[in-house]
């Protein structure tokens, strides 16, 4: 860990990571730990937030529910200093624990927000119908096409509040489906702070084929309608690409504080 | 061993998965391959204390550098858990390999509590691996325990196969060797053979002889078995190794950060205190090497904060130089130091202040008794001006908050030393008012008073819980005051941790009989079940005031009389002597050697302390 020169970030590094197996059971919080700490343990330039107490500049799209795997999560940091992203990847990946690990890393230019408002997400929710039911029993397209149909969607959210977050849901299908079990993916959409949650879906879809246990949660892919994400997944190809893209990061950077 | 599909299913329902969920950073993984010895260190207690634990953490790391042995890692499960593994017909498992305890040839408890006995019993249980050490036959582990408690180990030696007693870095190597040695052996011979380790008790080895007046009149041991049994100390604590990598825990742990240890043992000298005694003698790190462990941990953990560790820091001679170094090559990276102890002076709370800057955290001294005079007589050697100069010191610095910790029910103790405390803390506020105009707010923590074994106070009765919750009205009364927050331990807590603290083997019953009425995580206010308790008690015939509450002779045989700590009776029974007369004996490393015994028993080549030290 060499003598951080400055903390005051230069470029903003989106990653695309996943977090299974064990440290599907890290909360949100335990995860920005781990992220903090693989970053020193990497001895990355990490830039940080100015003020009375200083905190390393690191983003996360949208929390996982604890226990849920994420195939392609989204977070990024701000660096005081350029860093290649692959090589930044490679060195994270040395330093994050078990379950924990960046799949692609890219350059984005600096903002003063996060993920924008709009963050879709991809899931794969396996659920199992109780133990009687016969295969076959469950008509999960026609279920799933009649929550589709459905002119609301009405959820409980905390307080008691009863929102109707149907706007949210993007898109349902049955991906597999295995005697009493089926996977379903879903698509659903968080914006201005209301989203429609899986467990959501799973509640209104009991209403229509009876109780049922949610096996396991997968969330496949997050993305950020954003300018900050603008990468889509693309890694710099060259060098000189990355140059590029921290010179715009600056100029970015400037005209943020310049509009300060 | 299981797989996570198996485990899937329970972790969702319990309250924190990660504590049982593995995976973590620095958590070591190893070809079985070339294993010939199975261990499994079993923290009694939840996984975010446990971790915490550098004692834990040192072992794991001294097993794991042998290439004959893999060590993983187990925690007590929280009752949720419990209930979930039970359920589903599931053992306790390692979190490096998910396997069942059962599965170990070697499981390794660390007691620094009494009040973790209950849950030892639960992590044994739930592997399936008989809780009485003579149950247990053929393929089940061999139950190994130290830490603190070990020191006193009759209360739990029914459910330990053997102890090991003074720091396990000294032994464990031995032990290993010995279990890998006898593999084929029949399980009853390889207990056997480990009591030919020094520092290793098997209580297999040892029957206890009764009185008349139902009391220990001595023992017998076995045949090649030799009492007593004398600690094993690190002779060269400056080299001796150290976990290099040390495990990252997952959720946020009791301490998170680097502890180094700078210093073991404490020459202080207080009366009630056992560590001091059974840490002896006093080994110190240098300041270089401090530094090479703190700078080699920091990439290799990602901590931001270096705790310098021992039992009164403020006493290692080379605190100012270590702090001071480690503040000016690591701060500028953000890394901040910390110090668990402070003593009560003016040097420690400009310690203090150098390492923090931002006064976001009180600052908690340790008085102990409220009257200069209890003081004496405990042997804590600080005056009330001491007091006051450490709390102007920290208001002085911007402190606003500070924290005091008491004990009530300490020997020779009056009302008018309860009352004390409160004169105490009015006069440190009144003095904060006059001088700085700061409102100085206090918290005083008063825990009452245990005595414990190996200390000069061995012998003196614990005062009824009655008592004692008489003294704790009176103090609640006369700190009634603005400003001023208290906070005490329940009264039952304390005669408990009494009775198990000096118990003979006739406590294993009623701490058996607890733990199957429910009795577990006792230290957690939560799951206390005092009822439980009084009923076990009730049910085995065991009075728990014959062992707490009960002033015994000088002359009389003492359930840890087989367990040599390095410190003689005769200056046991002389400091506590001294007592009375609240006479103080100075810090043999400032005055002279006041013969306690540690170097001429465990360490004749140790320089004595006193007119030697400075050399």
């Amino acid at each position: 860990m060499g003598a951080a020169t400055t903390t005051e970030a230069v470029l903003r590094i989106v990653l695309s990571y996943s977090k299974t197996g064990p440290a599907r059971y890290l909360g949100h919080l335990d995860l920005l730990r781990t992220f903090q700490r693989a970053v020193r343990r990497a001895g990355l330039p990490i830039a940080y937030s100015k003020g009375f107490n200083p905190h390393p500049r690191m983003m996360f799209a949208s929390p996982l529910p604890v226990g849920a795997a994420g195939l392609g999560e989204l977070a990024a940091m701000d660096l005081a200093a350029y860093t290649d992203p692959r090589a930044l990847a490679g060195r994270l990946n040395s330093a994050l624990p078990g379950g924990v690990r960046v799949n692609k890393a890219w350059l984005a230019p600096l903002a003063r927000g996060t993920f924008g408002a709009e963050i879709t997400s991809v899931w794969s929710v396996r659920v199992a119908a109780p133990e009687e039911t016969p295969p076959g029993a469950v008509d999960w397209q026609s279920a799933l096409a009649g929550l589709l149909g459905a002119a609301e969607l009405r959820v409980e959210r905390s307080g008691g509040k009863v929102r109707d977050v149907r706007d949210r849901l993007l898109g349902l299908s049955v991906e597999e489906e295995c005697g009493r079990e089926a996977v379903i993916e879903m698509v659903l959409l968080q914006k201005d702070e209301l989203s429609a949650k899986p467990l959501d879906v799973v509640c209104a879809l009991e209403k229509r084929v009876g109780p049922l246990k949610v096996v396991s949660l997968e969330r496949r892919a997050v993305t950020a309608d954003s300018a900050q994400s603008g990468g889509g997944g693309r890694l710099s190809e060259s060098p000189a690409a990355n140059a590029r893209d921290a010179s715009r990061a600056s100029d970015a950077k400037s005209r943020a504080r310049g509009g300060e | 061993m299981y797989t996570t599909t198996q485990l899937d299913d329970i972790l969702s329902r319990v309250e924190k998965p990660a504590r049982y969920a593995g995976g973590e950073y620095n958590a070591v993984t190893k070809d079985l391959a070339g294993v010939k010895l199975r261990a499994a260190m079993v923290f009694p207690d939840v996984y975010e204390v446990g971790m915490s634990s550098l004692g834990f953490q040192i072992l794991y790391h001294f097993l794991n550098a042998r290439d004959d042995t893999y060590c993983e890692r187990a925690f007590a499960p929280w009752p949720d858990m419990e209930r979930e593994l039970r359920g589903a017909g599931l053992s306790l498992y390692t979190l490096e390999t998910y396997t069942p305890l059962g599965e170990m040839d070697l499981i390794g408890f660390s007691f620094g509590s009494e009040k973790t006995y209950t849950n030892a019993l639960t992590c044994l249980d739930l592997a399936g691996i008989p809780v009485w050490s003579k149950d247990r036959t053929g393929g089940d582990p061999i139950v190994v325990a130290g830490g603190h408690c070990a020191f006193s180990p009759e209360p739990v030696a029914p459910f330990v196969d053997a102890f090991a007693i003074g720091e396990g870095e000294d032994v464990i190597g031995e032990i290993a060797d010995s279990l890998v040695a006898s593999s084929v052996q029949p399980r009853e011979e390889r207990v056997r053979l480990l009591a030919s380790i020094p520092g290793v008790y098997v209580p297999a080895m040892l029957t206890w002889n009764y009185g008349a007046d139902g009391r220990l009149s001595g023992w017998e041991a076995a045949p090649g078995a030799s009492f007593p049994v004398s600690k094993r100390v690190v002779r060269d604590f400056e080299n001796v190794d150290y976990p290099r990598r040390p495990v990252i825990p997952n959720m946020e742990a009791v301490h998170d950060r680097i502890s180094v240890e700078v210093m073991r043992g404490c020459t202080q000298g207080c009366r009630f205190c056992q560590a001091g005694i059974i840490t002896r003698p006093v080994r110190e790190r240098s300041p270089g090497r401090v530094g090479e462990i703190a700078s080699g941990l920091l990439p290799v953990t990602g901590y931001d904060d270096i705790s310098l560790v021992s039992l009164s820091t403020a006493d290692y001679s080379g605190v100012d130089c270590v702090v001071r170094d480690l503040v000016e090559t690591h701060g500028p990276d953000g890394v901040g130091v910390s110090l668990p102890s402070l003593r009560v002076d003016t040097f420690s709370v400009n310690l203090a202040a150098q390492i923090q800057t931002v006064r976001k955290t009180g600052l908690t001294f340790a008085p102990e008794a409220g009257t200069e005079r209890l003081r004496r007589a405990i042997n804590k050697n600080i005056t009330d001006a001491d007091v006051f100069d450490a709390a102007e010191s920290a208001w002085r610095q911007g402190w606003k908050r500070i924290k005091f910790y008491f004990m009530i029910g300490l020997p020779t103790e009056t009302d008018d030393d309860i009352v004390g405390i409160a004169r105490l803390v009015r006069e440190v506020q009144r003095r904060a008012r006059a001088g700085g105009r700061v409102r100085l707010d206090v918290s005083i923590g008063a825990s009452s008073f245990v005595p414990k074994a190996h200390t000069p106070f061995q012998w003196r009765a614990q005062a009824s819980p009655s008592e004692l919750e008489r003294k704790l009205r009176l103090l609640r009364e006369a700190t009634r005051m603005p400003g001023v927050r208290l906070s005490w331990d329940d009264p039952a807590e304390s005669q408990l941790e009494a009775a198990l603290a000096r118990g003979d083997r006739r406590l294993a019953p009623v701490i058996h009989e607890a733990w199957k009425a429910g009795a577990r995580f006792d230290s957690w206010q939560e799951c206390q079940r005092w009822d439980v308790w009084r009923s076990a008690f009730e049910k085995t015939g065991v009075d728990p005031a014959e062992f707490a509450g009960r002033r015994r002779a000088y002359g009389e045989v003492l359930p840890w009389d087989h367990i040599d700590s390095g410190v003689t009776k005769t200056y046991l029974k002389q400091e506590d002597e001294r007592t009375l007369i609240e006479e103080l004996t100075p810090d043999c490393r400032e005055s002279r050697c006041h013969a306690c015994g540690i170097i001429d028993g465990l360490m004749p080549e140790h320089a004595r302390y006193g007119s030697c030290y400075h050399d």
